[in-house]
């Protein structure tokens, strides 16, 4: 039985390993460098912008929400 | 004794976990079970596997701000639970993940969809009816989780010891 494990594992690794390094972005092949420069280029930090643009305005409106309503929600009430 | 009821810090406990949770379910079953609707598949079609693996990259760093979102809603969420003029209200607290989730589908469409164009809910569509559909589902959840809010802000009684 442990046998079978051990082999079972080794035949998972030996066909896993391949496809994890040739879809590895961090990895030094030619699809890693492909996207390495896909993802950090020259557009870098203006992607970065584009894709976490709507997280200040969702900011803005919660602080709206936070500062903006003073006395909503709240209401008297005797115990 | 009066006591001030504050509805409030729930409710932003509540939208900050909502903006969270709508945007994972959004990753999980459009950019993961569908693979639709990837951060950056308008600039780079999914034709390729760098092109495939760049989306995921930007995906990825899309859902650790999701992620950040609902760890926050969660502080605020336990910080809410420890305070006594905090009504414990279950509609409350729904209608406000419904607020936050009905937020993050309006304020990503409109921006990435609408105005940024850098990627659409169906690619190979481009902007087409389905985007429009993610505004509406929007905008439903924000009316609904208002309306909850509201609703539930009639009905708010002080906690028992």
């Amino acid at each position: 039985m442990r046998r079978v494990v051990s082999g079972s594992v080794a035949a998972a690794g030996a066909f896993l390993l391949p496809l994890a390094v040739s879809a590895c972005p961090i990895c030094n092949t030619e699809t890693g460098r492909q996207v390495r420069m896909g993802i950090f280029g020259d557009d870098f930090w203006s992607t970065l912008a584009i894709v976490a643009a709507p997280f200040p305005v969702l900011l803005l409106v919660l602080a709206a929400m936070h500062f903006g309503w003073p006395q909503s929600g709240k209401r008297q009430s005797n115990s | 004794m009066t006591h001030d009821l504050n509805q409030k810090p729930l409710v932003i406990a509540g939208t900050f976990m909502g903006i969270g949770l709508g945007g994972f379910f959004d990753g999980i079953l459009f950019h993961q079970l569908l693979q639709i609707h990837n951060m950056l598949s308008a600039k780079y079609p999914k034709t390729s596997i760098a092109n495939m693996e760049i989306n995921m990259f930007w995906d990825g760093l899309f859902h650790s701000l999701t992620y950040t979102m609902t760890l926050v809603g969660l502080v605020l969420l336990w910080k809410a639970g420890a305070r006594r003029d905090v009504p414990w209200s279950g509609k409350t607290y729904v209608g406000a993940l419904f607020l936050g989730w009905g937020l993050f589908n309006f304020v990503e469409g409109i921006i990435d969809h609408h105005i940024l164009n850098i990627h659409h809910v169906v690619e190979s569509h481009g902007q087409s009816v389905f985007d429009y559909a993610f505004l509406a589902s929007g905008l439903i959840f924000i009316i609904g989780g208002w309306m909850a809010i509201r609703s539930a802000q009639r009905e708010l009684q002080p906690r028992h010891q």
